[in-house]
């Protein structure tokens, strides 16, 4: 089989991309068509199929957290996912959705439907037999063992764009130089986290990546929020910095992923938190000098 | 179920841009108006081994995902949009092309034309004869679930204000530059927004286009707001445009939106060789579907231009 494929289709499939006129793009079309068709009945076509029909707001997350546990539960190879969107959502996030699903670098296509029939009619040309129809993830809300497991796991890098890293490898460079750098993304309602964190660690740069208010700030803190990054370059941003302290929002998980230390805040009791971003701090200080 | 109208676009033949993907949302809408269909699927087809087209040499596997990411929001304004599918497998494309032409769906661009890599992306020739025959067209709207948050965000830093959406092409300061001659010449535009300003306080601006693209001195002009150095993005622009009172700006991406989102609008330096490909004589004031309120302004604009015209146009816009 091995050499069928070496010696036939991939030769043919070459040949006929670049005969790019009729009646050899009805030739190519029909030859990947059968392949297609091939790789559906052998079982080698996988779809994964989730389900938001709730609401998008924190969809680029949990879709973060979904592809994460798709590429653990297939070792190898690519696959597709469908998303059900609901089509009442108004939370202005689907550009955040398709730029998290876009730096999966083993996610092939993409389907985005907003119509279960579309979806139904659909779903056995993205997957044969009754792997494809034996129902859809609830992607509506991540379970509390789902993120556990997110913050256990080992992760496969995503992949961001080349011109995301770029461009925030060389702001890093300018603003930071040669010192630490620590994203912070606080939740909105424990600013005073900040005092904390930049107390705790003295001769580091912050960088503030939510939403900057009008309070004024200490020389080593740069607000990102002005600088016009894409979510891409935020992510970007959080892979090139030293550390990451911050709420559990997509850059959270970015900073999960590329296996950024932090601490991950918002999620209990406010001075517990501040206690433990204090002694991360010095420990991360400690093995740093 | 249903039948749909389905469209192609197959990014090895049709360009990466923001203009052509309007154009093409807006065939797809004339085409599904035509058939008496309520749904429109949407594939966009980019073979990941060689993404680029004849057009755009400069794309390449290394930033195809980055391109692809920053305009697909121009995908999701049709409001009869059902699915819309991101296809980078090439074999699983032609496996759902078969289908649906084996179903004899009704297809922007036909089989044929798909079959023979060839698109008419840029051309209003379905669009003015739509019109000749209906008197109307088949409108693009905000993007897919950004309306609530443009008309919150206007309620926020607009409230009852004329809003004008300005897009001040500088393809120059992009990392992909093109068409350099169809760039705004943007100290003009600077003395236009600082008169602006001063005499109709009234009037906010809304600054669209690439981070990269912003002049700095316009963050520091009153009643000027730039929603890119607020940390949104091109959805959250379109969807803002299409709330807009009114657009000016260079013909680009922005202005096709203006133009098949039915604003009124002053689209500047029109390209004179586009003439052939909108059915427009060099010089007209309008398209064939323009109203009074959206002017096509042929020459390359000075700050005494845009100003004599938004003057004219703002205050129109105030009577309606």
């Amino acid at each position: 089989m091995i050499s069928v494929r070496r010696w036939l289709i991939r030769p043919a499939r070459r040949t006929l991309r670049r005969l790019e006129w009729f009646p050899f793009t009805l030739l190519s079309a029909l030859l990947f068509a059968a392949v297609r068709l091939r790789e559906l009945r052998t079982g080698r076509a996988v779809v994964r199929v989730g389900r938001a029909t709730g609401g998008t707001a924190a969809l680029p997350l949990r879709l973060m957290l979904w592809l994460d546990h798709i590429g653990a539960e297939l070792p190898s190879g690519s696959f597709d996912v469908c998303v059900r969107l609901p089509r009442a959502a108004e939370d202005a996030n689907l550009h955040d959705v398709i730029s998290v699903l876009l730096t999966s670098p083993r996610l092939a296509s993409i389907g985005l439907y907003w119509d279960d029939d579309a979806l139904s009619d659909d779903q056995p040309l993205w997957q044969n037999g009754a792997a494809a129809a034996s129902g859809a993830n609830d992607i509506d809300e991540a379970s509390a063992e789902g993120i556990e497991r997110f913050l256990r796991a080992e992760h496969q890098p995503f992949a961001l764009p080349v011109a995301a890293r770029r461009e925030v490898q060389t702001l890093l460079k300018r603003l930071a130089g040669g010192a630490y750098a620590i994203c912070l993304n606080l939740p909105a309602g424990q600013m005073a986290l900040l005092d904390v964190v930049v107390t705790a660690a003295p001769g580091v740069r912050f960088f503030e990546m939510g939403c900057a208010g009008s309070k004024p700030r200490p020389a080593n803190i740069t607000a990102l929020a002005d600088y016009g990054l894409t979510l891409h370059e935020r992510m970007a941003f959080v892979q090139a910095a030293d550390a990451y302290v911050g709420i559990f929002d997509e850059l959270g998980g970015a900073a999960i992923i590329s296996g950024r230390p932090g601490v991950l805040v918002g999620r209990g009791d406010p001075v517990s938190e501040a206690l433990a971003v204090t002694q991360w701090a010095a420990e991360f200080l400690g093995r740093r000098q | 179920m249903a039948e749909s109208m389905i469209g192609i676009y197959d990014f090895s033949y049709a360009p990466y841009a923001l203009g052509d993907a309007l154009t093409w949302t807006m065939n797809l809408n004339i085409g599904a108006a035509e058939a008496g269909l309520e749904t429109i699927d949407q594939y966009l087809v980019i073979d990941p081994s060689r993404p680029t087209n004849r057009h755009q040499p400069f794309i390449n596997t290394l930033n195809v995902v980055g391109i692809i990411d920053q305009l697909f929001p121009a995908f999701l304004c049709s409001p009869k949009l059902r699915s819309l599918k991101i296809i980078r497998h090439v074999p699983t494309f032609n496996r759902f092309l078969v289908r649906e032409a084996l179903r004899r769906r009704r297809m922007w661009p036909s089989c044929w034309s798909h079959l023979n890599r060839n698109l008419d992306f840029i051309s209003h020739r379905r669009i003015n004869a739509f019109h000749r025959k209906h008197g109307t067209l088949p409108w693009l709207t905000a993007p897919r679930g950004y309306d609530a948050w443009a008309e919150t965000f206007l309620r926020t830093h607009a409230v009852g204000r004329v809003v004008v959406a300005v897009n001040i092409r500088q393809s120059s300061l992009s990392a992909t530059p093109a068409s350099l001659s169809r760039d705004s010449p943007v100290q003009e535009w600077l003395s236009f927004l600082r008169r602006a300003t001063t005499r109709h306080p009234d009037v906010v601006f809304l600054v669209m286009g690439a981070y990269a693209e912003l002049d700095r001195e316009m963050s520091r002009l009153p009643n000027v707001v730039i929603p890119r150095a607020m940390g949104f993005a091109l959805a959250h622009e379109l969807a803002l445009l299409c709330r807009a009172d009114l657009f000016m700006g260079t013909s680009s991406g922005f202005a096709a939106m203006a133009t098949f989102c039915n604003k009124p609008y002053l689209i500047v330096n029109v390209d004179q060789g586009f003439s052939q490909y909108i059915d427009v004589p060099v010089g007209e004031r309008h398209y064939p579907f323009g109203g009074d309120n959206q002017i096509l302004y042929w020459e390359r604009e000075t700050a005494d231009v845009l100003l004599d015209f938004f003057e004219e146009l703002q205050a129109r816009v105030r009577h309606r």
